[in-house]
């Protein structure tokens, strides 16, 4: 069922043989994706290429479905009575929305970081391994909560205090510890929802910088209103845009983001990137 | 530009723009009233409390001792007389209620809130098991009767300690489920979202995240509800509760005699000797509620540090 | 409208840049007149520009910096600060190349010239001033149609060029002129090629700014499409 064979999931399981770079990252593939709350359509027949290993930023005004876009990406969209998604998103050659996929299972091969900080009543230490544990890990648990925490620039501000509650760090490092407990179970690829919105602009870089880590080796996909983040850390830049009022959001325009931000082909785009908007 | 009245007593002359009125005595005089009814308030239920517990133990005080807690009561020697069969008769439908009403209570408010659906039976649930709080109790006192103690006999054991506490427990449902939905609903949906994003079954999720979380006011809901239900004698009175037994609840399937009873069995008699050994039973009856509360709530202290 | 002051200060940029564009042209058609008519006077009034233009072009550029510190230009306006900065060189360049034309016009008033030499020097001088004035044109009308255009006229530059090159190399048989004379004249040559250089990439930068390619490379698919259709090249 899932694009990894069985013998290197069990492997990454244990926790033993791989090294960050040797499991395979993939890219997803969306085709005609729409979203809908009950009967109202949010997201209209979306189709895009997300390449692995590069980071791809999603922008565009309020409500043209960015944010519903990306939580059908690991189907948590769903999760809201009511709501459903339609069309195909395969990641590597499994489409997760074919009746045999498990949503729980894609959940954790395609991680999400949401906007607020969330991070779990508990101590650091239980906030990296819960979801490691969960998931079957049977491998060394503080190596993994180690690695994971360095993964996402936190180990050294936080070794000391492991066994402390999770609430009582900052809110940037608080977003780091939600992107290290993402990383203890080893997605392939990782979602973010504007993950610094509710930063300040120290914060906003670290997590800045880690991202442009942690695409060595995952497939990073983040929905930004800050237009100047998108242009810094991403390779490609998806623009969603709605035409009127109680219209669906559509991908008006999808290109590398070099071409993006410096020539890009449809007047919508243009105007929104040079705040020529509204 | 139109100059604002200056009121009597204003003190601060700031800048006067014309459509404020200002009337800064009367606002703080308002203050000062608000604060002192809602302190009288506050201390009139405070000493009014003070005052029961400081005549109960004034009255009980001549009967309290340790062979009150541990002899039998008796008609014929009435000053030798104990509470120890209701005491343990109450301690019995304590923990056999809370056995029962716990489980059943923190499941199904966890189903309520966390995988039942937003249906029309539903809400029509919701909103009757808060009415369910306001049945008086010997509606459920015949209620067991009729389906504990006659129907089920043959498990049961007709009327034993085990139908008290059944019937007891289905009279303090209802604030448990109440009490731990709320403290569910309380919880933001991000943990939720945060647990579903690794990977996490539904179960794994309340089982890890949301019960811990919901338990301090779960518990709040649980002392409350216990309390009461150690408190209630018409319904135990319905289904068989004992107003004398010579021997004391060791199981189930016994009889049981019970606190509120027997304080109600000495009150109802006119000799001093038996008033104050309702007032000494009182005393006892407190001392039990305060202990299990306190439990009860260091218990929530420990998980309240937890989160 | 959103970001209407950033708009007005860009409106502003435009044009300022094109009104130190007119001043340039107004030097170049002096520098063409002093050349035709071997007028010193006009050619010593021209004395000094440069100083102003450079002036000029540095209150453009910071003015551009500035911008784009405190804006974060991105797309279109991006494209627009870097033309603004590269045209503003450009013209700043071509003021300075025709004052130093009319200064070796000043100086050499009384020498004696080559007349084939002579004749192709205003030649190229007209030219020259031409170019300019239609690359700036472009840039001030957003015309594209005439940048491509404008390609080709650098072809015809370059033909005065050589020619004028070799006439300095090979003096006529009526005498070549003052020696003075001839190294000045081989210098505007030089600075005349480099005026109408100016010129063409004035044009070249506009089709940036509009389109967001460079006109060498859209060139270059033209000329490759056409080799494809054809099979032969151009």
């Amino acid at each position: 069922m899932s694009g990894v064979s069985k013998d290197q999931r069990e492997t990454r399981q244990s926790g033993e043989g791989v090294s960050p770079g040797e499991a395979p990252t993939l890219g997803m593939k969306i085709e005609n994706l729409s979203a809908f709350y009950g009967s109202f359509k949010a997201v209209s027949d979306v189709s895009m290429d997300i390449q692995a290993n590069k980071v791809t930023a999603l922008i565009g005004p309020s409500g043209c479905g960015k944010s519903t876009f990306i939580r059908c990406l690991n189907r948590m969209h769903e999760v809201i009575p009511g709501a459903r998604a339609e069309g195909h998103v395969r990641l590597g050659e499994q489409d997760i929305y074919a009746k045999a996929s498990d949503p729980v299972i894609i959940r954790r091969r395609v991680g999400m970081v949401f906007q607020k900080p969330n991070p779990f009543s508990k101590s650091i230490y239980e906030n990296v391994a819960w979801g490691a544990r969960i998931n079957g890990y049977r491998g060394n648990m503080d190596e993994l909560v180690e690695r994971s925490l360095k993964h996402a620039a936190l180990w050294d501000e936080v070794k000391d205090r492991l066994k402390e509650s999770g609430h009582g760090l900052s809110g940037g490092q608080q977003q780091r510890l939600c992107i290290a407990r993402t990383l203890a179970v080893e997605p392939e690829v990782i979602l973010m929802d504007e993950p610094a919105s509710a930063l300040d602009p120290v914060s906003t870089q670290k997590i800045e910088d880690t991202m442009e880590q942690l695409k060595r080796e995952y497939t990073v996909v983040i929905v930004t209103h800050n237009m100047q983040q998108a242009a810094r850390i991403s390779d490609f830049t998806g623009f969603f845009f709605i035409e009127n009022m109680g219209d669906p959001g559509r991908l008006w325009e999808f290109d590398e983001t070099e071409k993006m931000f410096s020539n890009p082909e449809r007047k919508e785009t243009e105007d929104y990137v040079t705040g020529r908007f509204g | 530009m139109a100059q604002s009245s200056m009121k009597a007593g204003q003190q601060d002359g700031g800048p006067s723009g014309g459509d404020f009125k200002e009337s800064l005595s009367t606002r703080y005089g308002l203050d000062r009233g608000f604060t002192v009814l809602v302190s009288v308030a506050a201390f009139v239920g405070v000493a009014v409390l003070a005052v029961l517990l400081v005549d109960v133990t004034r009255d009980g005080s001549s009967m309290l001792s340790l062979e009150f807690l541990t002899s039998f009561p008796s008609q014929v020697f009435p000053e030798n007389g104990g509470i120890y069969p209701a005491l343990i008769g109450s301690l019995w439908l304590l923990g056999l209620t809370g056995a029962i009403s716990v489980p059943l209570g923190l499941g199904a408010a966890v189903y309520l809130e966390e995988y039942a659906g937003d249906t029309r039976i539903n809400r029509m649930i919701e909103v009757n098991i808060s009415n369910l709080a306001g049945v008086p109790s010997v509606i459920y006192g015949l209620l067991g009767l009729g389906i504990f103690v006659e129907l089920l006999a043959p498990i049961t054991g007709g009327g034993s300690v085990l139908t008290g506490a059944m019937t007891l427990s289905l009279l303090i449902l209802p604030v448990i489920i109440v009490a731990t939905r709320e403290a569910l609903k309380a919880i933001p949906n991000s943990i939720r979202e945060g647990g579903y994003a690794l990977g996490a079954t539904q179960w794994e999720v309340i089982w890890s995240h949301l019960l811990p979380r919901a338990l301090p006011g779960a518990i709040t809901g649980i002392i409350l509800a216990l309390s009461r239900a150690v408190g209630e004698a018409a319904p135990i009175l319905v289904v068989g509760v004992s107003l004398y037994q010579t021997y004391v609840t060791t199981g189930p399937f016994d009889g049981y005699m019970a606190l509120p009873t027997q304080i109600y069995d000495w009150i109802s008699r006119p000799q001093e000797v038996f008033q104050n050994s309702a007032a000494a039973g009182i005393v006892v009856a407190m001392v039990v509620l305060l202990v299990a509360n306190s439990f009860a709530i260091w218990l929530r202290n420990r998980y309240q540090q937890r989160s | 409208m959103p970001r209407e002051t950033f708009q007005q200060e860009l409106d502003g940029l435009v044009s300022d840049l094109i009104e130190l564009g007119g001043e340039v042209e107004l030097s170049l058609e002096n520098m063409v007149r002093a050349m035709e008519t071997r007028d010193a006077e006009v050619a010593r009034g021209e004395l000094g520009v440069d100083l102003r233009y450079k002036a000029r072009g540095m209150d453009i550029e910071r003015e551009c910096m500035i911008l784009q510190a405190r804006q974060a230009p991105v797309a279109r306006d991006l494209r627009l600060l870097y033309t603004v900065q590269s045209v503003t060189n450009h013209l700043v360049r071509s003021g300075t190349l025709s004052e130093h034309i009319c200064q070796a016009i000043a100086e050499t008033a009384d020498c004696e010239r080559d007349e084939d030499l002579e004749i192709a020097l205003v030649e190229m001088a007209r030219t020259a001033r031409n170019v300019f004035d239609e690359g700036l044109d472009v840039f001030r009308n957003n015309d594209l149609d005439r940048a491509r255009d404008l390609q080709a006229k650098d072809d015809k530059v370059d033909l005065l060029y050589s020619e004028a090159m070799n006439l300095i190399a090979n003096p006529s048989e009526g005498g070549g002129g003052d020696p003075e004379w001839r190294m000045r004249a081989a210098l505007m040559v030089h600075y005349l090629e480099r005026i109408s250089d100016h010129g063409v990439d004035v044009g070249g930068s506009t089709v940036f700014l509009v389109t967001g390619q460079r006109i060498e490379d859209a060139m270059q698919q033209y000329l490759d499409r056409n080799v494809d259709h054809d099979g032969d090249a151009g």
